[in-house]
């Protein structure tokens, strides 16, 4: 489990916090989604995570270790890995599996092992054939790949995602999606950072932030429903969100809670078939 | 993208041998044919091209690699076959340039001792991965540890500047066509114009590298980056094709200081 208990944080020659009292518990293998509106504090809320920034205030710890102490550090961040936004700062070797035994070189791993530990890796993820590639080759879905081919070799028991699908196409955004869903039932925790309802909906749990503070935490559906019903609402509905709402608006008798396609289906479905029922009576 | 003696994959004698031996050859050979003058420099030439010949390194790709130097060359050989005394062989009228017998025979000589040198370093590179390479170059300059040089964090260092100079390349352009967008002359325009926007593509350029460093930086750090001992993926190893080179360098060596020397 990961703690957070009365956290502050402010970044130096900066008027206000980042990250103000906040309280939180991550659970072991949590499907987690995190979103607000930019310059809320996301980002920084996962850096606490793996010790890149360590608490102004309050405590941070994973498995019991406390992110401010140093000789702690190489453990947390075994536990905990990092996906950034943008996979090109991220990839440091000069090629594929030079850059996915970069944190196993950093934990001193025997290179016999490191070799064998690697080939698995790539197995894995099917990314054998770009073992040798140069990172500037690779597509960006690859790229989103191989950074976090260099994250699971460590064994993570949490990943922390920041917007991993952002400039994808629709074909890398899938590759990547259901790589993530995978982790989780293998049992590996994920925080989800987003801005897409989409990746909300699935998520065993959402929170929002909003100026450095978690303003709603719980069960994603019940916090989109509330959100929905907000017309200042920072997130943007998905289509079909829009046009149940508008027929509901016209008078349709349709229930409020469409997030997805498959909502939607479920719910014409149930409509049309209690209209035919009616004209047959 | 950057031409001059990019790495092939291959799994040939001369791809498979370790980094160090290659390093220090190609050092020792470049710093023996400038030492050399008479019939020395023909076997070392030899020797170069049979490198060249068990790397399998095709003729074509070797002079693509050179191609750029080949100028260099020529101006190095005109420069000796105008400006060195000795018997004039050829006087051109009103001008004060003669050409000398001694002059022709130098500037061959040094010019082609100048792609020799270049065919060293051409080899090195097309035949050692840019990872086996750094690598090779830590375990070479490791005795300078004792000395409290940090040379794994330099050789991290490096590997990571090689690996980012495509990126840098890729990102000089997407600014270049930004900023021609909005009515900067890169191409074309005059000397001062030109000037001026290329400030318009060189900030940009390094406020990003700067960002990026900083984003790296952290990544590194997430990834469990420490300074201080750390383990590689590759790993060289040192076996009979190593002694092998290294006997048949020693014999080389020898010839041409018995020839320089002796004879």
């Amino acid at each position: 489990m990961i703690k957070i208990q009365n956290v502050s944080y402010q970044y130096d020659g900066c008027g206000v916090p980042a990250l103000n009292n906040i309280s939180l518990e991550i659970n072991k293998g949590e499907y987690m989604a995190l979103t607000g509106p930019n310059g809320c504090g996301k980002t920084t809320l996962i850096r606490l995570l793996n010790a890149l920034i360590r608490p102004d205030e309050g405590i941070v710890t994973v498995h019991g270790l406390d992110t401010s102490i140093a000789a702690n550090h190489k453990e947390i961040r075994r536990t905990v890995g990092m996906l950034f936004q943008n996979p090109d700062n991220q990839i440091v070797g000069m090629t594929v599996e030079e850059d996915i035994s970069f944190g196993p070189g950093n934990l001193n791993w025997p290179p016999q092992e490191i070799r064998r530990q690697v080939g698995e890796i790539l197995k894995n993820l099917g990314l054998q054939s770009l073992a040798l590639r140069a990172p500037h080759t690779l597509s960006g879905g690859e790229k989103r790949l191989v950074s976090l081919a260099g994250v699971l070799i460590m064994n993570p028991r949490y990943i922390a995602f920041d917007e991993p699908t952002a400039y994808l196409d629709p074909l890398g955004r899938r590759r990547v999606l259901q790589m993530m869903d995978r982790l989780h039932r293998e049992g590996i925790g994920i925080i989800h950072i987003t801005h897409d309802i989409n990746d909300m909906v699935d998520a065993e749990r959402l929170l929002v932030m909003d100026k450095g503070e978690i303003i709603l935490d719980g069960p994603p559906r019940d916090i989109l429903r509330k959100m929905a019903e907000n017309p200042d609402s920072f997130i943007s509905m998905p289509p079909v969100m829009e046009l149940m709402h508008q027929l509901k608006r016209r008078g349709w008798p349709l229930t409020t809670d469409i997030l997805s396609v498959e909502d939607a289906e479920r719910e014409l479905h149930r409509l049309l078939a209690s209209m035919h029922r009616e004209q047959q009576s | 993208m950057i031409r001059f003696g990019q790495y092939r994959n291959g799994n040939s004698f001369g791809h498979r041998l370790d980094a160090r031996v290659k390093i220090l050859a190609m050092a020792a050979l470049s710093i023996l044919i400038f030492q050399a003058h008479g019939w020395e420099v023909l076997l070392l030439s030899v020797s170069l091209f049979a490198f060249c010949a068990v790397s399998r390194l095709k003729f074509s790709q070797v002079r693509e690699a050179l191609q750029p130097l080949v100028l260099f060359a020529v101006l190095l050989f005109g420069l000796h076959l105008f400006f060195t005394d000795g018997a004039v062989v050829l006087q051109i009228p009103y001008l004060p340039v003669r050409v000398t017998g001694e002059g022709f025979l130098r500037g061959l000589l040094i010019s082609w001792q100048f792609l020799c040198l270049a065919l060293c370093g051409v080899i090195l590179t097309m035949t050692t991965s840019p990872s086996d390479l750094v690598c090779g170059l830590e375990h070479l300059l490791r005795p300078l540890k004792r000395l409290r040089i940090p040379v794994q964090d330099i050789a991290v260092m490096v590997s990571m500047a090689l690996r980012f100079v495509p990126t840098f390349l890729e990102e000089y352009d997407r600014i270049k066509t930004a900023q021609t967008a909005r009515g900067a002359c890169v191409e074309a325009g005059r000397y001062d114009r030109k000037l001026k926007s290329l400030a318009a593509l060189l900030m940009p350029l390094m406020t990003s590298a700067f960002r990026r460093a900083d984003d790296l930086a952290e990544a590194m750090e997430a990834r469990g980056y420490a300074r201080g001992p750390r383990t590689t993926l590759n790993q060289l190893h040192f076996g009979h094709e190593e002694i092998i080179a290294l006997i048949a360098l020693g014999i080389l060596f020898s010839f041409v200081l018995m020839f320089k020397y002796c004879l």
